[in-house]
């Protein structure tokens, strides 16, 4: 069938753009539209002026969860990898059986580490010269806490920040040789509470790319009020720890400060 | 949403797995995308899901948008419109955030709207725009309802001869006479 009539085309037009078309109506049209350049183009012209009524909403500026989450599905896109939302530990597992001893010796592995504090790191973060002063901030101040992690003998670096106001974490490389093979391992990252248990926060980027942007798992409130928390990062298998807790080799530990 | 040039060269960019542009695309149109699908969705939580969604989308199917088939804002609206009618049509909403919206579409204030738009953009952008706002007052009230429920709610037919209380056939020609009287005045 052929609309000849244009008054009847622009009206189908317009009943198929505003979805008032349904079932069968709507699958024959869409027939139609494939075969017939003057149907095509009528719909176009009610896609552009219904386009009108949107554009007349004033904006509303939605949370930052929404791109952290957006980041996160980019991540597995560009890299394939699974990004970890810390999981919940299960009540089940008898305390005895975590390793606390390992944990806590973490600390002593933080010297391998060259560890930078500060905004214009974090601003500048491929300069290693820069390095700043911890500030002094008053606690309920929602400052983010940042470090750069670099790990002895690689060259790649990355700019951590947490903002526990905005539950988020982000996170930008500075490419350049791994500590691990990335094509048999993954890069973990981890904050250490006061009583030395780890907390998955996520996968290290490997790769160049927008910086990335992650949820920032929950964590008890007292544990973010600190000035300063300990990052740790475990080499783990390809998606991370499968247990939730570290399984593989610790590369490193480091404070991550209050900034400014 | 900004001038049509840069969402065009943002989004082209984006289709060759730029994501420093995508990112870019996401902060020139997110505010725009969100505030129509708040003013489809109602809650909060469900407009973020179908914003993300929808951005996704534009991320892996940003290839398939040509500039000949239509405005980049014209193709960002429809994947987020479309995003919100499917998920209106799995579920209709129980309850609702009051934003104080009228029952046909005028505009939704939110305390936490931040026009930060260039006027001047908008302006070049919007070739005509208000047309369709001017057109539509020239429809009688039942008739622009129609056409304003069928646009944010989906409503099929029979649905919105349920919603204005008003029996099939009435409602069928409100639409059909509403449309004409648009095509007309946008015409002229």
């Amino acid at each position: 069938m052929h609309y000849r009539n244009p008054e009847l085309r622009s009206q189908l037009a317009a009943e198929y753009v505003l979805g008032l078309l349904s079932g069968r109506a709507r699958r024959r049209f869409e027939r139609l539209i494939a075969r017939q350049p003057e149907l095509r183009e009528e719909v176009r012209f009610w896609n552009e002026r219904f386009a009108e009524i949107p554009a007349s909403l004033k904006p509303v500026q939605p949370r930052e969860r929404v791109w952290a989450s957006i980041s996160q599905e980019l991540l597995k896109d560009q890299n394939k990898l699974r990004p970890l939302i810390a999981p919940k530990r299960s009540s089940a597992a008898p305390a005895a059986r975590e390793p606390i001893g390992l944990y806590r010796s973490w600390a002593l592995v933080a010297t391998v580490v060259t560890v930078l504090l500060g905004v214009a790191l974090w601003r500048e973060q491929a300069r290693t010269s820069s390095l700043l002063a911890l500030l002094e901030v008053s606690q309920n101040q929602p400052m983010p806490y940042v470090a750069t992690i670099h790990f002895d003998g690689s060259e790649a670096r990355w700019a951590v920040s947490l903002h526990p106001d905005k539950k988020l974490m982000r996170i930008t490389i500075a490419p350049g040789s791994l500590p691990v093979d990335v094509a048999q391992r993954d890069l973990e990252l981890w904050m250490l509470d006061s009583q030395g248990n780890p907390h998955a926060l996520g996968l290290l980027p490997t790769a160049a790319g927008v910086p990335l942007e992650l949820p920032l798992p929950e964590m008890p409130r007292s544990e973010l009020s600190a000035m300063t928390i300990t990052l740790a990062v475990s080499e783990e298998p390809k998606g991370g720890s499968p247990t939730g807790l570290p399984t593989g080799k610790v590369l490193g530990a480091m404070p991550a400060a209050r900034a400014l | 949403m900004q001038d049509a040039a840069r969402l065009e060269a943002l989004i082209l960019a984006t289709a060759g797995g730029d994501a420093r542009a995508f990112s870019d695309l996401y902060q020139a149109s997110s505010s725009h995308l969100f505030a129509l699908l708040l003013r489809m969705l109602k809650r909060r939580d469900w407009a973020e899901e179908a914003l993300q969604d929808c951005l996704l989308k534009v991320w892996r199917k940003s290839e398939s948008y040509s500039p000949d088939k239509g405005s980049p804002a014209t193709w960002l609206y429809t994947i987020a419109r479309h995003r919100a009618l499917d998920m209106l049509r799995a579920q209709r909403p129980e309850d609702s955030l009051d934003l104080g919206e009228d029952e046909d579409g005028a505009t939704i204030t939110l305390d936490v709207a931040d026009d930060t738009e260039n006027p001047e953009a908008r302006a070049v952008e919007s070739e005509g725009f208000g047309q369709l706002e001017r057109c539509m007052k020239g429809l009688l009230e039942p008739e622009r309802k129609s056409v304003m429920l069928a646009y944010y709610e989906g409503y099929t037919h029979p649905e919105l001869a349920s919603a204005l209380g008003a029996p099939l056939g009435t409602v069928k020609s409100w639409v059909r006479r509403g449309l004409a009287k648009l095509r007309s005045c946008l015409e002229g």
